[in-house]
């Protein structure tokens, strides 16, 4: 199956775009594109993004995904299935 | 008294007299400086039933204990007034160069009081005062009337603060501007200005600021400088501006759209966000005093009908005059910036009291009989930048809308007031409590009304270990009320420090209160720790509150517009809608205030403020 990944800001500037497809596993969930970030990424995102000991995003990353925010990694993935990651900042 | 002055100039506009007095060294102890000690001077001096536009009103202006050092974002100060839009207690902070400007005149701050016979500008400079006409310069905007008034000081070296059309003509959210852009936007202390027939303050200044530790002192403040030249989250901020937000905020459902009616709108967003103006009309720019984050934009559009050249629109005013109003034209709602700029007006107010007239237009509760012909349409941008014009010069429908948007809605009634969107009179900021759950109870009880300054707890949530010092520790998911009073209470005596040392908000990224602290301690030898800051917070905190409650604030008004809490139906926060109650609860429990909103006795006398326990307990 493919997650496709749609990247923000200063962290798509880290992964080399805006846009990446991740192949897992059918039936993956969300530590599984965790691993696959970190084996793919994790060298990049960190230190400033990523935790390699977790291997977590850091800071105020999010990851969401049809409007719901992904916290629980055993939460299922589909095929298919948008995932953005952002890092909101703010003010004005 | 090292890292201050040591002085402050009181102005009497009425007698036309100024005099020095020496700064207060126990208040400037308990206060640090900034906001915090113009607090204090507000509750000695300005009685809770002062007309905010009359003779009795005082605008007080501070700087802080690193103002006009090598620090970068050192050069702002705050101005505390009693707010004419809120009628309580009000600060604002504006950055540029005006306020390390004036502290190197000698002063650490100003008090203005009385009301002037004819329109007047002060100047000051090197510790000399001298109260001017300004006849000639009434009606001037506030980026015209800049280089005038160097010129006719033979200063060009100098910084202007000025109202423009809105402040003399009592908008009730009009600002000071000062340095070309830059504003303290909020609140109507352009009204106060201009009720006082003061058109402008230009300062110039040599003296330096002596500090206790010079040496650790610029050592610190160079290591903070890299730090912000360097943090990997200030790198979008850096070449985008605040406009960056709307490149991605829009995915968790934190820009208001459509006056908080609809949930996130990702192609209007991006049309207005940071990249699109990277990529058409953005132009080199320079930063705040000695800043390393170089957040400030500079836009010029050389044709078609928004032609200007001026600051760049913040992200608050993208979404105020832009989303809120269904506005996707970037070019467009930059004009309308540029015409808040300068004619001094607060563009988060002015944007969502046209946003909110919009929607009484499409409920018939204003017609066009009401605007003159105009058609009040979402998205039209012409009428709104038509609006924007009447509100500054106090024409049609103008004249209504500068009041704001609940003086508006007690004037319409038919339910209105629901969907005005504001606490206590004050407009919302751009970020939604539905989006991060702590703005709920951080706006129903922030000390100026509503507001994302004042406590910027949305800011803290979703970040392990927001501030591990004072023990907020663990993780705030933003969809959930499970801390979130702790994070709004330590989020509002954090930016309580940070506008009384007169820092940007932005310094929150990067540092711990331990490295405030630090700061205040090379700058003036004291040994203060991150707890001390966190107690004077807290003392901050409460001496607002308390000054607001001699005002009337009770429980019944620490309270969020029931537009801002009618689930989205679309977007990143869908659904999602804080449990305001529970987090009032917990923060009256943390803040020890009583079931009426009053600081509670013990913790009044506890925080050093047993005169105030009096006052509110004879």
């Amino acid at each position: 199956m493919i997650v496709r990944l749609r990247v923000f800001g200063v962290i798509s500037t880290r992964l080399g775009g805006a846009k990446a497809d991740v192949e897992l596993p059918e039936g993956a969930v969300l530590r599984d594109l965790l691993d696959a970030i970190d084996a793919r990424w994790g060298a990049t995102l960190a230190p400033d993004f990523w935790e390699p000991g977790t291997k977590r995003f850091k800071g105020s990353v999010l990851l969401v995904s049809e409007g719901m925010d992904l916290m629980d990694e055993s939460s299922p993935l589909a095929d298919e299935q948008q995932v953005m990651v952002l890092m909101p900042v703010s003010g004005g | 008294m090292k890292g201050y002055m040591g002085k402050l100039l009181r102005v009497d506009l009425t007698a036309r007299q100024s005099r020095e007095e020496p700064l207060d060294a126990e208040a400037v102890r308990d206060y640090i400086g900034g906001s915090g000690l113009g607090v204090r001077l507000a509750y000695d001096e300005v009685l809770p039933d002062t007309d905010p536009l009359g003779a009795g009103a005082k605008l007080i202006f501070m700087t802080g204990p690193v103002t006009g050092t090598v620090l970068g974002t050192a050069g702002r100060f705050q101005v505390i007034y009693k707010s004419p839009l809120t009628g309580m207690l009000c600060d604002s902070s504006s950055g540029g160069h005006w306020g390390g400007e004036f502290k190197q005149t000698g002063y650490d701050g100003l008090i203005l009081e009385g009301v002037a016979s004819e329109p007047v500008y002060l100047f000051i400079h090197d510790e000399e005062v001298e109260i001017r006409p300004a006849g000639h310069l009434w009606g001037m905007d506030t980026f015209g009337i800049q280089p005038l008034l160097l010129e006719e000081v033979g200063e060009p070296k100098g910084h202007v603060l000025a109202v423009g059309p809105a402040g003399e003509r009592g908008v009730l959210y009009s600002c000071m501007v000062n340095d070309a852009g830059r504003a303290p936007g909020r609140g109507g202390n352009g009204a106060v200005m201009g009720s006082k027939n003061v058109k402008a303050i230009v300062v110039r200044g040599t003296r330096s600021v002596e500090l206790a530790d010079e040496g650790g002192f610029r050592q610190e403040a160079l290591r903070i400088n890299k730090l912000n030249a360097t943090d990997p989250r200030f790198k979008d901020l850096r070449e985008l501006g605040t406009p960056e937000v709307m490149d991605n905020s829009w995915a968790v459902g934190d820009i208001p759209v459509k006056n908080w009616s609809r949930g996130s709108y990702e192609e209007m967003s991006v049309s207005l966000g940071g990249k699109k103006m990277r990529d058409t009309i953005l132009v080199p720019h320079v930063a705040c005093h000695y800043c390393t984050i170089g957040c400030s934009r500079w836009v010029k559009i050389d044709k078609g009908p928004y032609r200007m050249d001026g600051p760049g629109p913040e992200y608050e005013t993208l979404g105020a005059l832009g989303s809120m109003c269904m506005i996707d034209d970037l070019e467009a709602v930059s004009y309308a910036a540029h015409l808040c700029n300068v004619y001094g007006m607060d563009t988060i107010s002015c944007g969502a009291t046209i946003a909110f007239a919009m929607e009484c237009y499409e409920k018939g509760l204003i017609t066009t009989e009401d605007t003159g012909g105009i058609e009040l349409t979402w998205g039209n941008k012409e009428a709104m930048l038509t609006v924007v014009e009447q509100i500054a010069f106090g024409q049609g429908i103008g004249k209504l809308l500068g009041q704001g948007t609940r003086k508006v809605a007690e004037q319409l009634g038919h339910g209105s007031m629901d969907y005005a969107v504001q606490v206590k009179g004050l407009e919302l900021p751009m970020h939604d409590p539905r989006a991060y759950f702590s703005w709920a109870s951080n706006y129903a009880t922030g000390p100026r009304g509503g507001c994302h300054l004042h406590g910027m707890s949305g800011f803290l949530e979703n970040r392990q270990d927001p501030i591990p010092e004072w023990g907020l520790t663990g993780y705030f998911p933003r969809h959930g009320d499970e801390d979130k009073a702790r994070v709004t209470q330590l989020a509002q005596n954090w930016s309580a420090i940070l506008s009384s040392m007169v820092l940007c908000y932005f310094a929150t990224f990067t540092l711990q209160p331990s490295d405030l602290a630090s700061l205040v301690n090379k700058a003036t030898g004291w040994d203060l720790t991150s707890e001390d800051l966190s107690l004077i917070g807290d003392r901050i905190h409460a001496l607002y509150r308390a000054y607001n409650y001699r005002c009337g604030i009770r429980r019944e008004d620490d309270r969020l517009p029931v537009r801002s809490l009618v689930p989205l139906a679309e977007g990143g926060a869908a659904g999602k809608v804080p449990d305001l109650e529970r987090q009032l609860r917990e923060y009256y429990e943390l803040r020890r205030w009583e079931a009426d909103g009053k600081p509670s006795h013990a913790s009044l006398v506890e925080l050093g403020l047993a005169d105030v326990a009096a006052d509110l307990y004879p």
